[in-house]
Parts: structure tokens; C-alpha cells; sequence
């Protein structure tokens, strides 16, 4: 399975988002002990088991930075995403990013 | 003017507790009972901060979080102007609600940002580096947000990480909590799937401009 996590929005004094930092992962199902609002129990849930590297990330192509702890980072501008604002819009593209990784599931949240 | 939102590269939270033994023995401890992150543990949601005595036998637990930023990708010639850090609560325990029943920003320094240890527990300032947020007005299933006052403005770094602790009010004044009383909340960290109950830190800068000497 995948899934893809922010780094950072970068936006102008606008709200126009210029840059976005992404990390993309590969994880699997596990059964771990999960305490939230319904208390503390074992629950299945996506656990991330690496972080993809640029050279796993060759399909999306494009421009990529190192952050401070050396992983890559997928780095998008308004020349792929176009004019937006909200997290959301941000959102609907990176679902239609991840996407293109034909060789993993992604996450039911990012379908 | 530019206005960046960074997500956690490491989050979780150190807890101690000790049976019986006291709320100095807890506080004051140089070393906690349990620690669990995102990156190690795929920490999605812990009841912390807080603080909790049970049931009037002096054993006491502290729950203390910390949060990791790489904000090295603030451009060096902007100036930090603000920066809100928030999370996302699920629930909360209001038990001792003395008026020291809030949660408020602090320093943390772990001794690995990638990898949180229990050895991390006495590694929390006292000194508040945000407004304090009430647990009693807490909206629940949504982000409670902490500006950051003037020091903890000065710890937004960038050009490395920014590193944040968040405590409750009598875990930060050193007052033990009422007997029999649970006072924290439940949040949501950076392991879990997604990406909208993120914890999250926005800062905002200011261009810098400069001067134009005329000849």
C-alpha cells in the first residue's frame, strides 16, 4: 500500500498556494493498540513500514528537495497544480498523483 | 509576505507514572514510564497532555507531547512575523478544572528527533511559549490552536528543525492535580492516515526589503 503525507504548504499573503512539499510512503495493515476518543484497544490500521525514495518516485518526474533528515521530497508548484487555495483542491491533485503509482494500493483515504 | 504550514516529521508523547509514590516522584523525574512516536511507533492518537491521580492512593501519571518541524525551508531573508501551532483533539477529561486545567506550549529538547525516548521526559521547559488554551472550552473533533509569544517565536528556526513540547497547566506550575481527577485530551498525531488532523505549525514572514541607498 501507499500514501502520501505534507511537509509544507508554502502560500502568498493571498491564500494562493505556490509550493508543496509531499512525502509518499509504502505501508501495510497491522494490528496495533490505538487510545482514542473510544478508549484503548487493538485495532488494524495502516502502518507506514518506508519512505519512498526519488528513485521510486521516477513516475511522477519533476523537481524534489532533501529535507533535514536526508529523505526526498516530492515538490510540486502552481506549474503542476494550476491557480488554487484550499487544502482541498490541493488535496483532489496529490489523490490524483499517487495514483499514478501502479505498483501499490493506495490508502482508502486517498483514493 | 509569505505564509507556510509545516506538518510534523516526528511526533508522540513520554509519559510517567509511579504507584503510590507521590506527584514530586512523577513531576520530577529524570526519566519517564513509557514513550511512543510516529516514526518509530506509528503513534496515531494518545490521551495527552495531561495529568491524572487515581483513585486517592497518591499515584499520579503525567503525559507530556513533543512535536518535531523541519522549517528549514523558510527563506532565510524573510522574518518570522507569527507562527499558530495547533492540533487535532478527539477528547477530553476536565477532572480538576481549577482554573490550572489548560494546555500551553513549552520548549523540548529529545536527545533524537527521529526517535523519542523515555529519557525524553525531563527534557520539557515550564516556561509558556503560547496563550493557554482551556480544556474546558476545547471543542472536541476540531484544531485548537496555540499562538506563539515572543520566545517561542525565537525558537521558529529557519534553518533546522522547529521543536515544540505541549503540557497541561499543573504538570507546568508543579501543582498536583485533585485526588481522584484525570484532566488531558486525546490528539491526533502525524501516524495517522491522512492528512486533515494533522498536527501543524504556521508561520507567517514577512519579505525582506531592502535598503536603497541613493548616490
Amino acid at each position: 500500500m501507499t500514501d502520501y503525507k505534507l511537509w509544507y504548504v508554502k502560500r502568498d499573503d493571498g491564500g494562493k498556494i505556490l509550493e508543496a512539499a509531499v512525502r509518499f510512503y509504502e505501508g501495510q495493515m497491522e494490528d496495533r493498540l490505538v487510545r482514542d476518543a473510544n478508549g484503548e484497544s487493538i485495532q488494524s490500521i495502516y502502518v507506514r513500514t518506508a519512505r519512498l525514495k526519488k528513485s521510486e518516485l521516477a513516475h511522477l518526474g519533476g523537481k524534489f528537495k532533501k529535507e533535514l533528515n536526508g529523505s526526498d521530497c516530492k515538490i510540486y508548484s502552481e506549474q503542476d497544480f494550476g491557480s488554487i487555495n484550499t487544502d482541498e483542491e490541493l488535496l483532489l491533485f496529490l489523490n490524483d498523483e499517487i495514483a499514478k503509482d501502479l505498483t501499490r494500493a493506495v490508502i482508502p483515504a486517498q483514493r | 509576505m509569505a505564509n507556510y504550514t509545516f506538518y510534523p516529521s516526528n511526533d508522540g508523547e513520554i509519559n510517567k507514572n509511579d504507584a503510590t509514590t507521590g506527584w514530586a516522584n512523577v513531576h520530577d523525574a529524570a526519566s519517564g514510564s513509557e514513550c511512543l512516536d510516529t516514526a518509530v511507533d506509528a503513534l496515531t492518537s494518545d490521551n495527552t497532555p495531561g495529568t491524572r491521580e487515581t483513585a486517592g492512593s497518591d499515584s499520579y501519571d503525567i503525559f507530556r507531547a513533543g512535536f518535531v518541524f523541519d522549517s528549514s525551508s523558510i527563506v532565510d531573508a524573510e522574518t518570522v512575523s507569527t507562527a499558530v501551532f495547533s492540533i487535532y483533539t478527539t477528547a477530553k477529561s476536565d477532572g480538576d478544572n481549577d482554573g490550572n486545567d489548560y494546555l500551553a506550549v513549552v520548549s523540548f529538547n529529545p536527545g533524537n528527533v527521529a526517535d523519542f525516548d523515555v529519557a525524553d521526559y525531563n527534557d520539557f521547559g515550564a516556561t509558556e511559549w503560547s496563550n493557554q488554551q482551556d480544556i474546558t472550552g476545547i471543542t472536541t473533533s476540531a484544531y485548537t490552536d496555540f499562538t506563539l509569544n515572543a520566545t517561542g517565536l525565537a525558537a521558529v528556526s529557519k534553518t533546522g528543525n522547529t521543536i515544540l513540547g505541549l503540557r497541561e497547566g499543573h504538570d507546568i506550575l508543579n501543582d498536583p492535580c485533585a485526588v481522584s481527577t484525570t484532566t488531558r485530551v486525546t490528539t491526533t498525531f502525524s501516524a495517522t492516515a491522512g492528512t486533515t488532523q494533522d498536527p501543524k505549525l504556521v508561520v507567517t514572514t514577512t519579505d525582506f526589503i531592502p535598503k536603497v541607498i541613493i548616490i
